[in-house]
């Protein structure tokens, strides 16, 4: 086994799960939502690109954006508004709620086998070679959208007036609509980029991995939840170094498990996950005399 | 015939309606009501105060105003337009601002950035206010620590930029929820000077504070609110009058029980 090749490919994957990472984030802290159907939105994105596979590649992945991204926006404007003032608890059952609703359609119009999304699998060659040491250019794309992306949502937050807004929002939603920032406004533009995150996600995974399931984006979905919260959900950085963190754990593990305790993958991640929770509640990226209560 | 109709009920000149009007608004939570039925007028560059004790129902109603108290009955009118059902958002944006009670500014961001909020509604429309107020030259220390983040500054500062954020915006009517809350003798003295010179400059000023006696000679009208109702109406010549403001406020027979 090759160390350096593990590291790499771990980075790489952590990438990823750092772009679903922030689009769970951004939800969660403009209007305290977990929004588990994130996941559909990178199955439809998926899903497109199945579809869109005789399309030439670009535009192909701004198809799966536009799809990601409306239904973002729909799921919002049909799901979630008119919940917006409910028990924390209601809106998260209407988020599973979406997410079989929508599972159950991928399932009905695709099947359950999976489809094959092969638009960027040249992808898998290497890039770099050096020694027993091989860089896929899918690696540097994830590594690439990735920083990229992440650095545009921090531009945006933090030099574009709806990005003020948003985390004027997201510190206290109340404060800000009493100045006039429009709660629908603020909370479409982050559906909005969760969308555009979710496309990127799938387009990513479907180059490493062209398959798509029903079950695509749910998996890596709840990988990432688990791993936002483990880092420090309140805030975006904590959050998308915790998505990171299991993405690398997850692709650590697989590498470095004998093939036969491969099956345990989920349950050493997890038990990583419990220690951590265990030892510091608030998050192991949460700044230090951060409390638990703080957090929600 | 209509000449002779009108003149047989002789209307008066078309006055403007006042800046805001409040009537028999009830506000209730959960079916347990706030306030009762209560109505008063602030009239254009007036300051009003709304005074009396914890509980009493004055915050509520200026969150009622702002769209964000349940209303069950009443209204609520700013120069003639009925506010009842709009967004708290939209209401901000048609130039009413409120500095809320325990100041609500953004500790995580910048002084700077909490302004560039008040700019909010000013930006789509608002700009109500016609007097131009230097927000800075009206407030030195919240320019001289504007790339500080605002949860550093002392309560005094941080209640200062809260009214400076609400100015931001322009607004034709400023609604304050005790302002001096929480903040020490001397910086409570500036917070009073500060609504003297915003008033001079000619915006209308709805008051909720509970230091009643400075609030009544301040204002040019105020209400005594008790249990969701207003009981008394107090004039600034009967704020020496303690024993006539302590009887307002905790209703007759407050003076046999001391």
């Amino acid at each position: 086994m090759n160390w350096v090749q593990t590291l790499v490919d771990a980075i790489g994957l952590g990438s990823v799960y750092a772009l679903v990472a922030i689009g769970l984030a951004l939800i969660f802290g403009v209007m305290r939502l977990v929004n588990f159907a994130h996941g559909e939105l990178i199955t439809a994105a998926g899903y497109t690109l199945v579809v869109a596979h005789a399309l030439p590649v670009p535009f192909a992945i701004a198809l799966s954006v536009v799809v990601a991204v409306a239904l973002a926006w729909l799921m919002e404007r049909v799901a979630f508004r008119r919940l917006r003032d409910a028990q924390p608890a209601t809106t998260l059952v209407a988020t599973f709620a979406v997410a079989f609703a929508l599972e159950a359609i991928w399932l009905i119009a695709f099947g359950a086998r999976g489809e094959s999304a092969d638009l960027l699998s040249s992808l898998n060659k290497p890039a770099i070679q050096s020694g027993d040491v091989t860089i896929r250019w899918v690696t540097i794309a994830m590594l690439g959208v990735g920083g990229i992306l992440l650095g545009a949502t921090t531009l945006l937050l933090n030099r574009t007036k709806i990005g003020l807004q948003m985390r004027a929002a997201a510190a206290d939603f109340r404060a800000a609509r009493l100045l006039g920032v429009r709660a629908d406004r603020v909370i479409s533009v982050a559906f909005v980029i969760s969308g555009v995150m979710a496309a990127a996600v799938a387009v990513l995974l479907t180059a490493q991995q062209p398959l798509v399931t029903p079950t695509f984006g749910l998996e890596i979905t709840i990988l990432a939840l688990v791993g936002i919260v483990v880092g420090g959900m309140d805030r975006l950085t904590t959050a998308t170094m915790g998505g990171f963190a299991i993405g690398f754990l997850n692709s650590l593990f697989g590498n470095v498990l004998p093939d036969d305790l491969r099956v345990y993958l989920p349950s050493a991640v997890f038990l990583v996950v419990i220690i951590v929770l265990l030892v510091r509640p608030v998050g192991i990226f949460a700044p230090r005399g951060s409390s638990a209560a703080e957090r929600l | 015939m209509p000449e002779a109709a009108a003149a047989a009920t002789p209307t008066p000149p078309a006055a403007a309606p006042p800046m805001l009007a409040v009537d028999r608004l009830a506000v209730a939570f959960a079916g347990v009501p706030a306030v009762r039925e209560i109505s008063f007028e602030v009239a254009a560059g007036e300051m009003v105060g709304l005074i009396g004790p914890n509980g009493a129902g004055k915050s509520t109603t200026l969150l009622a105003v702002m769209g964000a108290a349940p209303v069950v009955g009443g209204e609520i009118r700013v120069e003639g337009a009925s506010l009842r059902g709009r967004r708290t958002e939209d209401i901000a944006r048609s130039g009413i601002a409120l500095v809320p009670e325990g100041r609500h500014i953004f500790a995580k961001l910048t002084v700077e950035e909490n302004l560039e909020l008040g700019e909010v509604s000013r930006a789509n429309g608002g700009e109500q206010l016609e007097a131009e107020i230097d927000v800075r030259e009206l407030f030195p220390v919240v320019a001289e620590f504007r790339h500080r983040a605002a949860g550093a500054l002392s309560g005094g500062q941080q209640q200062q930029l809260a009214i400076a954020r609400a100015l931001l915006a322009r607004p034709r009517l400023l609604l304050l929820d005790e302002p001096s809350l929480g903040l020490a003798p001397s910086v409570v003295e500036d917070v009073w000077a500060t609504l003297r010179a915003i008033r001079e400059r000619g915006v209308t000023i709805l008051l909720v504070e509970q230091r009643a006696q400075i609030t009544v000679q301040l204002a040019d009208r105020s209400y005594v609110m008790n249990n969701g109702e207003i009981r008394a109406q107090l004039g600034p010549e009967e704020a020496g009058d303690m024993e006539k403001i302590t009887t307002a406020y905790f209703g007759a027979g407050a003076e046999e029980k001391r």
